[in-house]
């Protein structure tokens, strides 16, 4: 294995280790990430948002970036063309 | 006596069974293209691995189909409604058979038998180097609003029903599983697909139940009594208040798809069409087939049941800003998917003819595909939002079954889950709880096409863009490598359509992305594209195959008639709609829609020049 093939390997796999562990996450709690609720803040008469801090949780971010290895992954690993498809146009001339 | 569904259904599938043998096989693949089982398509000849590389009919069709469709089949004849059913109807079959599948098909063959070329480029061939750059330029331009507007479209979707995006982040790399296993693994098709179907099931299952929350989530975050408190306690109006607690928890989330979604459409166009495009279009095509197939035996079960819908309620019913708007010439502005779209020829002449692994394929491909856009549009919303119309069981359900006053999304839903529904009670089940799943599933078939669109036209983008600058190819290779190269293609029209789609407007009291400004003028932009599209396809039979008579006509004609009443419409649209526009989208769009005339008057002008000096050739 080169070392292109190596790195597509490692990024396919943790790909598939942070979409697992997302997927795992929601089905243990029913959602991915957390709910917020705006409230009224009397006091300073200004508009707040409690329940989460600003930005992503854990368990989304993870998950997203799970998705985005898994698509770039394999194509690093296995970056050329199928021979299943070079049999279809005779050999292939790329 | 009324008109039962059956009726309609049978004369809707004779017309089209017709139309694809006769109109379709005979005439066009076989008298006009001449299609040739033996002669090399540009998948085969100029084979990359990247964008040329042929595809099995089968998955081709479903890419196209997936492409093509969205939302426009959908959308626009649940708002044609509004005319009664038996006007948008006689469009779609019209539109459909005479024009749009036409267009699809020769735009698809013309790109064919020119290596690949859009049919933007195919201009110059029969209305000479100007022509292709005004076209090339005009649709690069369209393309941008359409990757802005499905970036929003998904951002907004995922914003305000986390369910799809669970559904989105679970489907793609279950595609990119099949084709690992049928390309890399040599595992059987068959067992390859029932294994990811199996999992694609479960997928929807999972997302049904789990949502993926980022940001703020604001549907279960802004109680009504928080804005109004905040309203009474600052002095400012209810709708200004809720704009506010909008932009503090609905913004961020937005911008966050923006650019997760924006990242996604710029890898998934820039990857060969193999790893991703192909094996996810595939399953697109099962998702495609189960939503048609439903509908088609749900129709057949409900058979007798009437179309309580009027036939027919006025010429011109308010539609563009509640203005009275007549049939002819709006109606190509209204359905457009579901009759004839300018989108699908770039579509058909950008990924499709790459893919083509032979000429009998296109048939199915391109007017095939198009019909089953059209059987869509009839069997799936026309009818079911017909014989849902204040019908009893609908009213006991929900109270009222007035779908005129939905919107059209609803239209549609609710009138597919009422067949659906409908026809599981006549076996026995439900009806309420038929009608609700299949709603459901009516709205995850809408959201699956979606990104298909999004990553479809942001690689055509980079095609439009690779075929502006093939001047510079010659003159620099250097140069036109470093701007024309497929991640540098790819990610300018990412960063257009994200600048686009980013920023938010408010626009009568609601948040949106600020490509709305200018989104007026997008049917007005698409439907020119049919017509000039159409008129280059009609240009190049005349001029190339050198078809003449009576079949060169049934080309023409149409061909004429669409570009006159798409050209009407606009100047009808500049002077009657656009005064009642939202001031903040008035001017953007009104300018988009005046240039586009202006161009559309040289471009008429260079058709004329080409089919003269055509005429003066002699005929084949």
């Amino acid at each position: 294995m080169n070392g292109r093939a190596a790195l597509g390997a490692i990024v396919t796999i943790l790909g598939v280790i942070f979409l697992i562990y997302g997927i795992a996450y929601g089905a243990a709690n029913k959602k991915i990430g957390t709910y917020a609720t705006v409230k009224f803040d009397n006091a300073t008469k200004t508009l707040k948002v409690e329940g989460k801090p600003a930005g992503l949780d854990r368990e989304s971010a993870t998950l997203i970036l799970g998705w985005f290895l898994i698509l770039v992954g394999p194509a690093i690993w296995v970056g050329e063309v199928p021979a299943t498809i070079k049999g279809r146009v005779g050999g292939g001339a790329q | 006596m009324s008109v039962v569904m059956i009726e309609i259904a049978v004369i809707v599938f004779v017309i089209y069974a017709i139309a694809y043998i006769y109109y379709g096989r005979n005439l066009l693949e076989r008298r006009v293209v001449r299609a040739d089982p033996n002669r090399k398509t540009p998948a085969i000849e100029k084979f990359d691995g990247v964008d040329y590389v042929p595809a099995n009919k089968y998955v081709l069709y479903g890419h196209h189909f997936a492409s093509i469709a969205g939302a426009g089949p959908i959308v626009g004849p649940a708002i044609a409604m509004a005319y009664g059913w038996f006007l948008p109807l006689l469009w779609v079959l019209f539109g459909n058979v005479f024009i749009g599948a036409v267009h699809d098909y020769l735009a698809l063959m013309a790109s064919v038998r020119y290596g690949g070329l859009s049919i933007m480029s195919i201009s110059e061939n029969v209305m000479g180097r100007k022509a292709k750059y005004i076209f090339l330029v005009y649709v690069y331009s369209a393309l941008i609003l359409v990757v802005a507007a499905f970036l929003s479209v998904a951002a907004v979707l995922y914003t305000i029903e986390p369910k799809a995006a669970t559904q989105a982040i679970i489907y793609m790399p279950l595609a990119l599983m099949l084709g690992v296993m049928v390309y890399r693994l040599n595992i059987d098709v068959k067992l390859s697909t029932a294994i990811t179907l199996i999992l694609a099931a479960l997928g929807f299952y999972y997302a049904y139940k789990v949502p993926l929350l980022v940001g703020y989530h604001p549907a279960a975050s802004i109680p009504k009594e928080t804005v109004l408190a905040y309203a009474n306690a600052t002095g400012i109006d209810v709708i200004h208040a809720q704009l506010k607690a909008m932009k503090l928890v609905w913004e961020p989330t937005y911008h966050f798809w923006v650019v997760v979604l924006a990242l996604y459409a710029f890898i998934a166009a820039s990857l060969p069409v193999w790893y991703l495009l192909q094996p996810r279009d595939y399953l697109n095509a099962y998702l495609l087939w189960t939503f048609i197939a439903i509908a088609g035996v749900s129709a057949i079960l409900v058979f007798n049941e009437p179309l309580r819908l009027p036939a027919y309620t006025s010429f011109a019913p308010p539609i563009f800003q509640k203005q009275p708007t007549p049939f002819w010439p709006a109606i190509p502005l209204i359905i457009a998917c579901g009759a004839l779209s300018g989108f699908h020829s770039v579509v058909a002449s950008g990924t499709s003819s790459k893919q083509l692994s032979s000429e009998m394929d296109a048939l199915l491909v391109g007017y095939g595909g198009m019909l089953t856009e059209g059987a869509v549009s009839s069997l799936a919303v026309i009818l079911p939002i017909s014989i849902a119309y204040q019908a009893p069981d609908l009213v006991k359900l929900l109270g009222s079954a007035d779908l005129l006053k939905m919107n059209a999304i609803g239209r549609f839903a609710t009138g597919y889950g009422y067949m659906v529904g409908e026809a599981v009670s006549r076996l026995g089940g439900s009806f309420g709880t038929a009608f609700s799943v299949f709603k459901l599933f009516s709205l995850i078939a809408l959201a699956t096409f979606i990104l298909t669109t999004l990553d479809t036209a942001t690689r055509l983008a980079r095609f439009a863009w690779q075929e502006m600058f093939d001047w510079l190819e010659e003159k620099s290779p250097v140069a036109y490598r470093v701007i024309a190269n497929r991640w540098s293609a790819s990610i300018l029209a990412v960063l257009f359509g994200a600048v686009m789609a980013y920023p938010t407007v408010v626009i009568g009291g609601k948040l949106f992305g600020a490509y709305r400004v200018v989104w007026p003028a997008f049917a007005g932009v698409n439907q020119l594209m049919a017509a000039l599209a159409l008129l280059t396809s009609a240009l190049w039979v005349y001029a190339i195959l050198r078809i003449r008579g009576g079949t060169a006509w049934l080309i023409m004609v149409p061909a004429l008639f669409l570009w006159l009443t798409v050209t009407v419409a606009l100047g009808w649209w500049l002077v009657v709609v656009m005064p009642h526009v939202p001031a903040i989208q008035r001017a953007g769009s009104g300018i988009i829609v005046a240039v586009s005339l202006l161009l559309n008057l040289v471009l008429i002008g260079l058709f004329a020049k080409g089919l003269s000096s055509a005429s003066k050739a002699r005929p084949a």
